[in-house]
């Protein structure tokens, strides 16, 4: 059995862990078009101000499966799933029995003028990084387009080095995904803190040259900002290429069945390039969040190796992080605030946040600030979509544990259970 | 493999596994000298109480551990010997995804060091602190693989007659 997977971050590694665990002589071969060996994109930021050293980002030694036959360098430009065949652009052809397509998604360039050339980054890969670091060697000033994970993150990166920083975004809060107005009222705090400028409701409307280095950008009020360089954190955008070469079923993303399984039976998916459904409200959704990414990464390789999982579905949002100093876990449907059922608390103490979303009596969404501790078992309340009108007067306390739960449940309890 | 067991009926919710593990993961492992400490000792396990019932909560080094898979920076690790579930501390960056991921609500952070914190089952001990000092004994570390059901009435029966 000949196993293929298309892509080496979250999704292709987490199957390869799968396919190996159910089949431990399985050939698996995995493609990268990267030069890195497999490596955590989410450290990629680290590379800008040297936080770490390139070695502390790869997944060797520990988390690789055994018996991986990794192919860097190589890009794969056409699918032929009539005769279960890869065609690589070096011009070599590679057949497979079952393939895995984990190719990921790429940032979205907008359509601005004088956009086009250099001094212009997104930030997605290793080389991507490495790039930004060099240009912020020769700078004093940056424009970061759009606050969100990654607007934020490289403009801290870009602080940290001493540039001066301006982040612009169309939403009138900064991580206008992750958070709400409250939150973000707290975050810009901390932002404001470390020096880092933000233009809030606007865009830019034109990327200004002397001859090809960036000098300035131009805002949609006609604002002028000085900038010797711009980061583009505007989102991504499925990689279908592949998929659509090989006609399989796309829309917004590669679509799949309950397996993670395309259009052909011998052909999965897995990650951000894959178009699944909301958890929590059922919508089409194509996420680009790691942690989704492993998940179906792991249940694609099952079934790839003969299992039987099935997805539940994605979280459009299932995020924590830490921005300025300052802890926030975001998970399910924070925005809905009105609608049949649905109720909303919210709380704020300083720089501690609650807020927890319900409709009837479940728990759809939850942003925490500050306090995170136990966020987990929020976010597993919110996944099972368990009943929790017998806990609400617990949940909206800051003291909720899982004993709350457990001991609701006398029969879920042994008379010993294993807890360790 | 050995994990450790819970006997809810048997906790009086006294915490003094909660300090046992704080000290066992300090430096100077005293509890006269380590409560003063710089970072602050930690407690890995968490005894909680609901209507009147207690219950120490414990990471259960889950099969399927959700803050190994979901870890972005390669911290969380299942260790090859023992099979628990590990924190390298040296690889962790604090973004905290462990801590939105555990259903239990076990990972921790240690807010001075900016790092996540689990319990690692007292890997220079026998029998983690947490066992050895628990009063009631609530508590057992024990095979997985011989605590069977059978096995499960043979320690209740024994911990009843205050073996």
């Amino acid at each position: 059995m000949q196993h293929v997977i298309v892509g080496a971050s979250a999704a292709g590694m987490a199957a390869a862990e799968a396919i190996r665990k159910r089949d431990p002589t399985a050939d698996i071969i995995m493609l990268s078009d990267e030069a890195h060996p497999p490596y955590y994109r989410p450290l990629i930021p680290y590379l800008i101000y040297q936080g770490k050293t390139g070695d502390e980002l790869l997944r060797e030694p520990r988390l690789t499966p055994a018996n991986l036959d990794l192919r860097l360098k190589a890009r794969v430009t056409r699918l032929d799933p009539a005769k279960h065949s890869l065609t690589l652009a070096d011009g070599s052809s590679l057949a497979y029995d079952c393939l895995l397509l984990a190719t990921g998604a790429s940032p979205i360039l907008p359509n601005i003028e004088g956009l086009d050339g250099s001094d212009v980054f997104t930030l997605r890969t290793w080389e991507d990084a490495l790039g930004i670091a060099k240009a912020a060697k020769a700078a004093k000033s940056a424009l970061v387009l759009g606050a969100g994970r990654i607007g934020m993150k490289s403009a801290f990166a870009l602080r940290h080095l001493g540039l001066n920083v301006t982040v612009v975004e169309l939403i009138d809060r900064i991580v206008p995904q992750q958070l709400d107005a409250e939150s973000a009222a707290i975050f810009s705090e901390a932002v404001a803190k470390a020096g880092i400028e933000t233009i809030l409701g606007h865009t830019i409307k034109q990327v200004n040259r002397r001859g090809k280095k960036v000098t300035s950008v131009i805002l949609d009020d006609g604002r002028e900002l000085k900038a010797d360089f711009v980061v583009i954190g505007v989102g991504v955008v499925a990689n279908l290429d592949l998929a659509m070469a090989g006609g399989l079923r796309v829309a917004r993303g590669l679509q799949v069945d309950k397996h993670l399984c395309t259009s052909d039976p011998h052909i999965f998916a897995a990650g951000d390039v894959v178009e699944t459904r909301d958890i929590v409200s059922g919508d089409a959704i194509v996420s680009g969040i790691w942690t989704n990414a492993v998940t179906m990464g792991q249940i694609a390789g099952d079934n790839m190796a003969g299992g039987n999982s099935t997805y539940a579905g994605a979280f459009s949002l299932l995020n924590a992080m830490e921005l300025g100093g300052l802890p926030v876990i975001s998970v399910g449907e924070v925005h809905r605030t009105t609608g049949a059922d649905i109720e909303v608390f919210a709380e704020r103490h300083g720089s501690n946040y609650r807020k927890l979303v319900f409709r009837g009596d479940r728990l759809i969404g939850l942003i925490l600030v500050g306090q995170i501790e136990r966020a987990g078992v929020y976010q597993t309340l919110i996944r099972e979509k368990a009943n929790v009108s017998t806990l609400r007067r617990e949940l909206l306390g800051s003291r909720f544990h899982y004993g709350h739960y457990i001991l609701l449940q006398p029969k879920k309890i042994d008379r010993y259970v294993m807890a360790g | 493999m050995k994990r450790i067991f819970v006997n809810p009926d048997r906790c009086t919710a006294c915490k003094t596994c909660e300090i046992a593990c704080a000290i066992e993961h300090s430096q100077a492992k005293s509890i006269f000298v380590s409560p003063s400490e710089m970072p602050h000792p930690m407690n890995r396990v968490f005894v909680e109480a609901s209507d009147g019932h207690k219950i120490p909560i414990f990471c259960r080094h889950c099969d399927e551990a959700p803050c190994v898979a979901a870890c972005i920076s390669g911290a969380m690790f299942r260790d090859p010997q023992t099979e628990a579930v590990m924190c390298d501390t040296s690889r962790c960056i604090g973004c905290w995804t462990c801590v939105m991921v555990c259903p239990y609500g076990v990972v921790g952070r240690q807010l001075e060091l900016g790092k996540a914190v689990k319990c690692d089952l007292c890997p220079e001990r026998e029998s983690p602190a947490c066992v050895v000092s628990c009063p009631t004994k609530a508590l057992l570390y024990e095979e997985v693989e011989g605590f069977s059901k059978n096995k499960r009435r043979e320690f209740a029966s024994a911990v009843a007659a205050g073996g």
